[in-house]
């Protein structure tokens, strides 16, 4: 299989290697692919540096173990220690987490940016600031809702549900194209109908002269006192050890590895912003699960991975969704095992699994191991865990309303479910321990947060780090709250928001 | 993809075989899939970070052995019932890490056990043949279109003024 | 070298309120002053004089809590300042120069912080570099280096400083300071 020129991967770095050029990009998901296809448009040379693979969309597959070993960071073993620990999911190949994420392409909530504003001295971002930026990336995403016929059985049972208990129901705005519902969004979409950046930026970035090499770990970002002059980086080996150095130089360097791995780069490259609040402000949506089983044949992946989501209490700062997964990975994340677990998945086929997305109102933090390896700490506070509570009963009693006949919740220690009367019985009312719910996420978000005040931000509203020359940064590490939706929109018009302001100064410099 | 130079250690194969028997359903030894499960298990290890790969060999290792002390075999060579008390009182232990192994294990044998082609086909589960006939569909009545969107991608449209655009240093 | 010792200015301005209050923040939130004040315009500094105050209560004893700070140009340009000594009397009171004489020392060139060199401590301030003054190079001031941001956006009347040491390589932070302006000045060297 032929690769893009372009693209070049450990196979082609045998030897150290030095290269020059005028813009450095760390990380090649949401936010790097955006900032080098802009970039790169813009006349500057860029050089794009992706810790993870290249995988074409040939190979993805409906195969979850596979899948987690190429396109996930760490086999998909991640996880925040606090009570409880949380697992989470980060991609780590060309195209980051947008080649295994859902696709929801939200417009950040207006309120969010009147928050940012007011609270963090964001200018420009709210009345409409981001919306030519929202209108751009969806332009290039293809952010589009759903063809008919392509809506599983899940989701439409998601939909009768909150139908019957009279909630407010979105129809999801995906980025894609003709999606066709294969629904194997988290291990790689097969069609390309699913718009990650491995099919739509880095291509556009590549057709502007960007050069994007992957395998490639940046170890230390170089500066001579405060100005970034490049990074040093290494090819990363098939067996995880440091391969060929790759040394880069260049005046500008846009890191977007990811709220957890863009404070751990900055940190260990000894930038530390004067407000101290680099790595701190760690928020992360947690997500719990609720699996129904109905008496009908739902075969929930033979459609789109969701369709829906509940926003009758998004104001409380929960959703709701129906996410198929398959059978192993549905099985992985129970809290059963043997007979007791197979009782459950022998079902498969008539198995709706929905889940909540919290809006967190604590933060953690993400700090640096002796070794540099990098740790993520949350601590799910109290509030969290009874809107966890209360919204996956919530969820119980809307897949009761649409037909279940048992629900399986993410607590450890309560019993299987077999009415809406049950969830009263069993849920309502006790007091569920944290370390009893089973909580993941896949939104990491704030650990580098902008806004105008140096004293508590970590860059500037738009990205530049503070205190520092010719360094920024565009992924969800600069949100300085959670925003409650889907992040990958608002990294992506941010991303595009900074490298607008990156070209202006270019010119600017350059006219003068 | 990076997997590191890691191989299950021989010694330890039989101990999470039985950690199999007693996680699966009894389709794991129908279907003979002891051997395939350890050997994923094993290979999805290589893929994660090495204190996490670490902390699981020591934990099975340390459930192999513990056996010895509560029931006088190790757990590899305990009967199935008895497995099955050793195994629940780690699943249930007040001591955190214990009950994390077990937790940890089980979830890894779940994805090995019923990613298995066998396991796929006893819960009709049958993603391929969707996937392609799927993505002919979608071609067939999208193609043009999807076509035109690809070119649309690498159109020009520069974020600034072509006048204010920067030119490239050789 | 040339200098203008002026006598005792018929201007008794007192110092502003505003001015008084920054000087009584505590240390914590002058930080957050400096780190959030803007570069000065170096145009709106040259032949102007300004009445300076170290914010610690120490300096009283030193004989330096107040003082004057003054800027001027080249012939080729370049922004240069210098520091006069000033009556220690009251700060509600005016800044008189000290014997009634304005006696010109510790002179400093003046540029934007440059992010690659060792003195980049505030990469949004002007830099007085007492080490390229011209001072002799037995002055102890010539290890002096002090940043100076804008403390209102768009204004250089009022303005906050931060003092450091120079040992070796070492950057030893002693003092804040503030200032605001005074008269005008046509001082050259």
């Amino acid at each position: 299989m032929r690769r893009p020129a372009g693209i070049f991967t450990r196979d082609d770095v045998i030897h150290d290697v030095v290269l020059d050029c005028d813009a450095i990009v760390v990380g090649s998901g949401a936010g790097g692919g955006v900032v080098a296809s802009e970039l790169a448009e813009g006349g500057l040379d860029v050089i794009v540096l992706e810790e993870g693979g290249y995988h074409p969309t040939e190979e993805f597959a409906p195969e979850p173990g596979a899948m987690t070993r190429k396109l996930y960071r760490d086999g998909g073993a991640s996880m925040a220690i606090g009570t409880p620990t949380i697992l989470y999911a980060e991609g780590r190949c060309v195209g980051g987490s947008t080649v295994i994420n859902g696709g929801m392409s939200w417009r950040t909530p207006e309120k969010v940016l009147d928050r940012w504003y007011r609270e963090d001295h964001v200018d420009g971002v709210r009345d409409g600031g981001l919306d030519r930026y929202f209108e751009r990336v969806e332009r290039y995403i293809s952010a589009a809702h759903q063809d008919p016929g392509t809506v599983g059985r899940d989701n439409q049972l998601l939909r009768a549900g909150a139908d019957a208990r009279g909630w407010k129901v979105v129809d999801n705005i995906r980025d894609q194209v003709h999606c066709a519902g294969t629904n194997n969004c988290a291990f790689g979409c097969p069609t390309a109908a699913k718009r990650s950046t491995l099919v739509s930026y880095i291509p556009r970035a590549l057709a502007f002269g960007a050069r994007v090499y992957s395998d490639v770990k940046v170890e230390r970002i170089a500066r001579a006192g405060k100005r970034i002059v490049g990074v040093d980086a290494r090819v990363v080996r098939a067996n995880g050890t440091r391969g060929p150095k790759v040394t880069v130089r260049a005046p500008i360097t846009v890191v977007c590895a990811g709220a957890i791995y863009t404070p751990a780069l900055l940190m260990a490259s000894g930038i530390r912003p004067p407000s101290g609040a680099l790595g701190k402000n760690l928020t992360l949506h947690p997500n719990a699960k609720v699996v129904a089983v109905f008496d009908e044949n739902v075969e929930g992946w033979k459609g789109v991975h969701q369709a829906y989501q509940v926003r009758e209490f998004q104001d409380e700062g929960f959703l709701m969704a129906a996410v198929t997964l398959p059978p192993s990975v549905l099985a992985m994340s129970l809290p059963r095992y043997g007979d007791e677990l197979h009782e459950i998945i022998k079902d498969y086929n008539r198995i709706v699994s929905g889940g909540i997305l919290v809006e967190d109102t604590v933060s953690g933090q993400v700090r640096l191991l002796p070794g540099g390896m990098p740790m993520a700490f949350y601590q799910l506070t109290d509030h969290d865990a009874e809107r966890i509570v209360r919204g996956t009963a919530l969820l119980a009693e809307l897949l009761f309303a649409a037909g279940a006949r048992k629900v399986l919740m993410p607590f450890d220690g309560v019993p299987l479910l077999r009415s809406a009367d049950d969830v009263r019985r069993h849920v309502y009312g006790h007091r569920i321990p944290k370390k009893h719910i089973e909580v993941m996420t896949v939104h990491l978000m704030g650990t580098a947060r902008m806004g105008g005040d140096p004293a508590r931000h970590v860059c500037d509203a738009h990205g530049k780090v503070h205190d520092t020359e010719g360094l920024w940064v565009a992924d969800a590490s600069l949100f300085p709250s959670p925003i409650g939706v889907n992040p990958m929109e608002t990294i992506m018009a941010l991303a595009t928001r900074n490298a607008e302001r990156i070209l202006d100064h270019q010119a600017h410099r350059r006219a003068a | 993809m990076i997997l590191a130079d890691f191989h299950f250690p021989r010694r330890l194969r039989p101990a999470l075989a039985q950690a199999a028997r007693v996680c699966c359903p009894p389709d794991l030894d129908e279907l003979g899939l002891v051997d395939q499960v350890v050997d994923y298990v094993g290979l999805q290890l290589r893929a994660f970070p090495s204190a996490f790969r670490a902390g699981m060999v020591a934990g099975i290792a340390a459930l192999e052995a513990g056996a010895v002390l509560r029931h006088g075999r190790r757990f590899s060579q305990l009967p199935a019932e008895t497995a099955h008390l050793w195994w629940h009182s780690w699943w249930n232990s007040p001591i955190a890490p214990c009950r994390q192994l077990a937790k940890g294990l089980n979830a890894l044998i779940a994805l090995a056990f019923y990613d298995s082609k066998p396991m796929r086909e006893r819960l009709e589960y049958h993603p391929d043949a969707w996937i392609a006939d799927a993505a002919r569909r979608r071609l067939e009545r999208w193609g043009a279109e999807i076509r035109r969107h690809e070119e649309a991608l690498v159109a020009p449209d520069p974020l600034l003024p072509p006048q204010r655009l920067v030119r490239r240093h050789a | 070298m040339k200098s203008q010792r002026n006598v005792q200015p018929a201007d008794r301005d007192l110092p502003s309120e505003k001015y008084l209050s920054l000087g009584a923040l505590p240390n914590k939130e002058l930080e957050a002053v400096m780190l959030r004040g803007e570069r000065p315009d170096p145009d709106r500094l040259a032949g102007w004089e300004f009445r300076g105050m170290n914010t610690p209560n120490f300096t009283k004893l030193l004989g330096i809590k107040k003082f004057i700070k003054g800027f001027y140009k080249s012939p080729g340009g370049q922004l240069f300042g210098y520091n006069i000594p000033v009556v220690q009397d009251s700060t509600s009171s005016p800044w008189s120069y000290k014997g009634g004489v304005a006696k010109q020392f510790g002179f400093y060139r003046v540029d934007p912080v440059d992010a690659a060199t060792r003195d980049n401590a505030y990469l949004n301030s002007l830099l007085l570099d007492y080490g390229r003054g011209g001072n002799h190079e037995l002055d102890p001031t010539s290890g002096l280096r002090d940043y100076l941001v804008r403390v209102e956006p768009g204004s250089d009347d009022l303005m906050l400083g931060k003092a450091y040491y120079a040992l070796g390589p070492l950057r030893v932070a002693t003092s804040y300071f503030v200032l605001e302006r005074l008269r005008p000045s046509n001082f050259t060297r």
